[in-house]
């Protein structure tokens, strides 16, 4: 079982990533933003892998992501972009800084794959 | 005649004469050398407009041929060059519209197929009727949501290729507004509509127009003022008598407009440009529709903001009694 942070400001998307993550074991904390994804890191939340949208309120996911990297606590943290968003410049973080892309409308066994993938990567 | 060494004044006069003509040479010459010159750079003109215009055709939207307006060529060069601007701001405004409604359709779409996905299991597993409605839920808002769009892109579609038939009564704006604030007044969400000359004990302020969607245009402002409030939900609506006519405004205190976005703001899918990152939702389709149906009405609607403190959005239509 992992411990899974998912920042995803549309609440029914963000119940349907927890369904079926749990459903594959995992135990599921969920942010609204990426500022709440911070706040629960900040207050001792250890996950083992981190999924966020990119857009969203009061902080993107590009700006999560660039934040992770640059906290020597975080900056291997493994970071999953799940978006609906057509990849530019502008919205996404720079090439390298996160492990993996899914787009929306997602498979869900793609995703619990990649999931398990990154996260039995990072145990190895 | 040939002058000779007894005839000095012959002589002078043939030397002015000679020199005569060797000046019209010369002038002529240069003139020559000059049109020879000025041809030569209208046919390097027009080579490098050709150029240009060939790279277009071909699809290359930032072919330029560089020209000034010196000569007839030049200028013709650089209203080409002008032109070639606008066209990619146009093809960057279409990328940019598909951009948005890919993003704001595949949202919905993610909700409804993995929702479906997760339906199959638990009803595989047996699960009860109740244990599925939170999915269930989950699918018909999603496909609502995706329905809402359509309509939106099918709307501004039609608004902007058809003069839409539109079914044009007299009708009461305060009454007409006052219902068309009822969905936002019934949600308990936290925001708050602060209305002022919507009481029925005011003087009548009829219009001659579609009810249904002058009742849109109000929705689509308020809705609008709502998103980019932030979270500091209070919009202000008001009704009043102009001069020949009725306004209806729509105030917010959000993040207002960029003053570069004045007068983009009504174009279709365009979104606030002073978001840092924040994410409004939506197809920017809401003013686009709203702006033509305002002119629709004989109106004219318009935006004015700080770009910090909110944006005051205004609608005015002709009042006219008769039913024309």
């Amino acid at each position: 079982m992992a411990e899974i942070l998912v920042a995803e400001d549309e609440a029914d998307i963000a119940m349907i990533l927890r369904e079926i993550l749990e459903m594959a074991g995992h135990h599921v904390t969920l942010a609204t933003d990426g500022a709440m994804a911070l706040e629960l890191l900040e207050s001792g939340l250890r996950p083992d892998i981190i999924l966020t949208d990119l857009k969203m309120p009061r902080m993107s996911g590009r700006r999560l992501v660039e934040t992770l990297r640059s906290d020597p606590r975080t900056a291997a943290l493994p970071a999953m972009l799940i978006t609906g968003a057509i990849p530019n410049a502008d919205d996404f973080p720079p090439d390298g800084s996160y492990d993996s892309l899914i787009m929306k409308p997602f498979d869900i066994w793609d995703l619990v794959d990649t999931v398990d993938r990154l996260v039995g990567r990072c145990r190895q | 005649m040939a002058a000779t060494r007894d005839d000095p004044a012959g002589a002078v006069a043939h030397n002015a004469g000679l020199k005569h003509v060797l000046s019209m040479v010369v002038t002529a010459l240069a003139g020559l050398l000059a049109a020879v010159g000025l041809m030569r750079r209208v046919s390097t003109e027009a080579c490098a407009l050709e150029r240009a215009a060939i790279s277009l055709a071909a699809g290359d939207l930032s072919a330029r041929c560089g020209l000034y307006g010196a000569t007839d060529v030049g200028a013709a060069g650089q209203a080409f060059d002008e032109m070639a601007v606008s066209l990619a701001e146009l093809e960057q405004s279409r990328l940019q519209a598909l951009e948005i409604a890919s993003h704001e359709l595949r949202n919905p779409l993610s909700a409804v197929k993995g929702a479906a996905s997760l339906l199959s299991m638990r009803m595989d597993e047996g699960k009860q009727a109740c244990e599925l409605r939170p999915l269930v839920d989950i699918v018909m808002r999603g496909a609502d949501d995706l329905t809402a769009k359509m309509v939106q892109i099918f709307d501004a579609l039609i608004l902007a290729n058809y003069w839409r038939a539109m079914d044009k009564k007299p009708v009461e704006l305060r009454e007409l507004t006052r219902k068309a604030l009822e969905p936002f007044l019934a949600q308990d969400d936290g925001n708050r509509i602060v209305t002022r000359g919507l009481s029925d004990s005011l003087p009548e302020l009829v219009v001659i127009g579609d009810r249904e969607q002058l009742e849109t245009v109000i929705a689509s402002l308020v809705s609008n003022g709502l998103k980019y409030s932030m979270g500091r939900g209070i919009v202000h609506v008001t009704v009043r008598p102009t001069e020949g006519g009725a306004r209806i405004s729509v105030c917010d205190r959000g993040i207002g407009v960029l003053d570069a976005e004045l007068s983009s703001i009504f174009d279709g899918f365009s979104r606030g440009g002073n978001l840092e990152g924040r994410d409004p939702g939506g197809l920017g389709l809401g003013l686009y529709v709203s702006a033509m149906i305002v002119r629709q009405h004989g109106g004219k609607i318009w935006v004015e903001s700080d770009g910090q403190t909110g944006a005051q959005f205004h609608v005015e239509l002709p009042t006219n009694p008769v039913v024309v």
